[in-house]
């Protein structure tokens, strides 16, 4: 494509629209070949050449955060109380992980995981009535919180929906954290 | 090239350990990417105190999930994924962090008891948490004023340098959209910055 110069500004914003991408060098040969034509000619597209390269290099220079000097400190001693690594593994965890497997499954042979769908149900049925005492999560809090938390974080770290609009995770966020939050859904 | 495939292979390795309830493992992951990670969120709720607990929650959620880590994505992604989760999840519940704009723009607003609050005691550098330039400050307030959606994108894409591919895993979004967001957030922050910029024309 060949940019011209047009008294209506069409070309220039076309230009300007890929100027992120030019400054980034993404762009083919033949585009930078031609938004550069355009350049030679344009002040105004100049000017906004300078000032996002300028803001880029802004953005790229800002200073980097780290974090206090007791971050690890206090990382591990929260650690400490969730047990291993991957946390205590409760039999609730491995029926997740056979779901997982079987979900996993499913995409491929849709037709034999079916049985092993409901295999899978009637054993997590059966370990929901497995007595309390076999889940030694420490500290203990109420059952239906342990069961919310570990569902959130489930979902957050694998979950491949789209953050920004994930019902899922506001329904599991305001179970784990309880009737007092403020941004309660009105549904409910 | 080859440093890039070195670091994924270290990560790869890291996590199987990690994965068999090592937890030196586990804290080399922390080391790795503490600072990465902090420093993203921090632009993100432009708190330490609240980067700071973001942060932590990262690594517990992260502690806690790692068996379902797979490695069809990385290392990298897969955190950046749960901390810009925990963002979004922070600022629907802080309406402050989305519109915090008016208070910072303000003149004077820097002195108030409402930015200290902000500054954790004792082990905390302030140096470190302020920018000193007055076009440093006018960057963070833009990218603050920035809808979160385009935020995202740009701190990802040009502070902490990953490539639209990846970002694209951690929104779960369409190629094009990162690209989008991109532009749209570099035309606001340009626009924002241009009166502070020292350009020759
Ligand atoms: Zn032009």
């Amino acid at each position: 494509m060949k940019f011209e110069l047009n008294p209506n500004n069409q070309v220039c914003s076309e230009v300007q629209r890929r100027l992120g991408e030019y400054i980034d060098n993404t762009l083919s040969g033949r585009e930078v070949w031609d938004i550069e034509r355009h350049l030679a000619a344009c002040t105004e597209c100049n000017m906004v050449l300078a000032q996002t390269t300028h803001t880029i290099t802004l953005l790229q220079h800002a200073p980097l955060q780290d974090t206090g000097v007791d971050f690890m400190a206090n990382l591990h001693s929260r650690l400490d109380t969730l047990g291993p690594v991957g946390g205590r593994r409760t039999i609730r965890d491995m029926a997740a992980d056979l779901f997982m497997a079987i979900q996993t499954h499913l995409v491929l042979k849709p037709v034999r995981t079916l049985g092993m769908g409901v295999a899978a149900l009637g054993a997590a049925a059966l370990m929901v009535t497995v007595p309390a005492a076999l889940h030694t999560r420490v500290p203990a809090p109420l059952a239906g919180e342990v069961i919310s938390q570990e569902n959130l974080d489930r979902h957050v770290a694998v979950t491949a929906s789209n953050p920004f609009d994930d019902p899922v995770a506001a329904k599991l966020e305001a179970e784990a954290s309880g009737p007092d939050i403020g941004s309660r859904s009105t549904t409910e | 090239m080859i440093a890039v495939g070195n670091i994924m292979h270290a990560d790869t390795a890291l996590v199987l350990r990690a994965q068999a309830n090592d937890r030196a493992a586990f804290n080399e992951i922390v080391l790795r990417y503490k600072a990465k990670v902090y420093n993203y969120i921090f632009r993100m709720v432009h708190s330490a105190l609240d980067a700071e607990d973001l942060t932590q929650e990262t690594f517990v959620r992260a502690y806690l999930s790692i068996r379902s880590f797979q490695s069809r994505s990385s290392l990298n992604t897969w955190l950046f994924r749960i901390a810009t989760n925990l963002c979004i999840d922070f600022s629907r519940k802080n309406r402050r962090v989305q519109g915090m704009t008016t208070s910072l723009s303000q003149e004077g607003e820097e002195d108030s008891g409402d930015v200290e609050r902000e500054i954790p005691d004792s082990a905390y550098d302030p140096q470190r948490l302020l920018m000193n330039t007055e076009l440093g400050n006018k960057l963070n307030e833009a990218l603050m004023e920035l809808p979160i959606k385009l935020r995202t994108v740009v701190l990802m894409y040009d502070i902490e340098g990953l490539p639209y591919e990846e970002i694209a895993n951690v929104l779960s979004c369409p190629l094009g959209t990162v690209k989008s967001r991109l532009f749209n957030a570099r035309g606001v922050l340009r626009t924002k910055l241009a009166p502070y910029l020292e350009i020759n024309s």
